[in-house]
């Protein structure tokens, strides 16, 4: 292999290696309280437990809507200026309350709005990271 | 910067090269983001640390001033009576995976029957749950420090080279052959020139 495809390689990898921590299949928040531990297998075959002290948060403020699917998926869109984008209308309503912001859908969002969230709710979001079209 | 070495001066090359730049770009930009995400979350599990350290340290000494308390009333077979009659709780360890990063994780499960202890203990063995709690929590933020610590560097590491190494060195190549393939077309223009030049003369050496 010389350099250049080595290039390639890296490249590639790299951007499998970032989303590595997304989830096989989201569950629902009725399935997840049920569960004695509540988790899900990411897709490089580990295993994410959720805080069910947030899992008691999002129960209250969707009143137990058993159409919220966990983890919520803040997608991070590398083209242009590099925004956040929830784009299921639960779960961008669901957001939004949290945030104490207006709700839309799909429901934009920027970085501070992000880390915000993030502080609490931190293992119920997981970032997508979207490069966007690679040639 | 120096180019990349042992590049074929063809335009397909050239084309691969500026799709390869374009992937670099933006896998950089990609990895960017997830350093600044990275940092947020350590720089947020740093003060959260400190917080719970302070709560731990407060509830401690609360919790030796119950136990002198409890002590004081029941005698040294209060604690160990509390030990034997309390519930077990079920101690389930896994990890959360925050931005790729895997963190342990301790979630302790109460059952739900209550044990009835005299009066003042049950308060005690209340106390020491919530104690416990935090110190659970303490552990795992100190545990995702130093794993968030690592991904970090490792990282930046990568950023750093495609900024400062790969990217440049594309840039450098993309620019090598573009200045070779002007120069060819160049020459080829000025070939082109002096053939027209030649088979001119010969035309008006022939009239």
């Amino acid at each position: 292999m010389n350099s250049e495809d080595f290039l390639d390689v890296f490249l590639r990898e790299e951007l499998k290696i970032v989303n590595k921590h997304l989830p096989r299949r989201r569950a629902s928040i009725c399935e997840l309280i049920n569960m004695e531990v509540p988790y899900i297998q990411t897709s490089n075959g580990s295993i994410h437990v959720f805080d069910p002290r947030e899992l008691e948060i999002l129960a209250s403020i969707s009143g137990r809507n058993c159409n919220l699917k966990l983890p919520i998926i803040l997608e991070y869109l590398a083209e242009g200026d590099g925004v956040y984008i929830i784009r299921d209308p639960l779960e961008s309503q669901v957001v939004a309350s949290i945030l104490n912001i207006s709700f839309s859908t799909p429901l934009y969002l920027d970085r501070t709005r992000i880390l915000e969230l993030r502080r609490i709710l931190r293992t119920t979001t997981i970032i997508l990271l979207n490069p966007g079209q690679i040639l | 910067m120096s180019a990349l070495t042992r590049v074929r001066p063809t335009k397909i090359e050239l084309i691969r090269l500026k799709r390869r730049l374009t992937t670099s770009i933006r896998v950089r930009k990609i990895l960017g983001e997830r350093l600044t995400i990275l940092v947020n979350e350590f720089m947020a599990a740093l003060l959260e640390a400190v917080k719970k350290r302070k709560t731990l340290q407060k509830q401690l000494l609360e919790a030796y001033r119950r136990a002198e308390v409890v002590l004081g009333i029941y005698g040294p077979s209060a604690l160990s009576h509390l030990e034997t009659a309390s519930p077990k709780p079920k101690i389930y360890v896994g990890t959360e995976n925050i931005m790729g990063v895997k963190v342990k994780t301790i979630i302790l499960k109460y059952s739900d029957d209550v044990k009835l202890h005299p009066a003042g203990l049950n308060e005690f063995a209340e106390y020491s749950r919530q104690f416990i709690q935090v110190l659970l929590d303490l552990a795992k933020l100190e545990n995702e420090l130093y794993e968030l610590g690592r991904e970090i560097s490792s990282t930046k590491r990568k950023t750093n080279a495609l900024e400062h190494i790969i990217i440049p060195r594309l840039r450098e190549t993309i620019r090598q052959l573009q200045l070779k393939f002007d120069e060819r077309e160049r020459e080829e223009k000025a070939r082109f020139k002096r053939i027209k030049q030649v088979l001119t003369r010969k035309k008006t050496l022939e009239q």
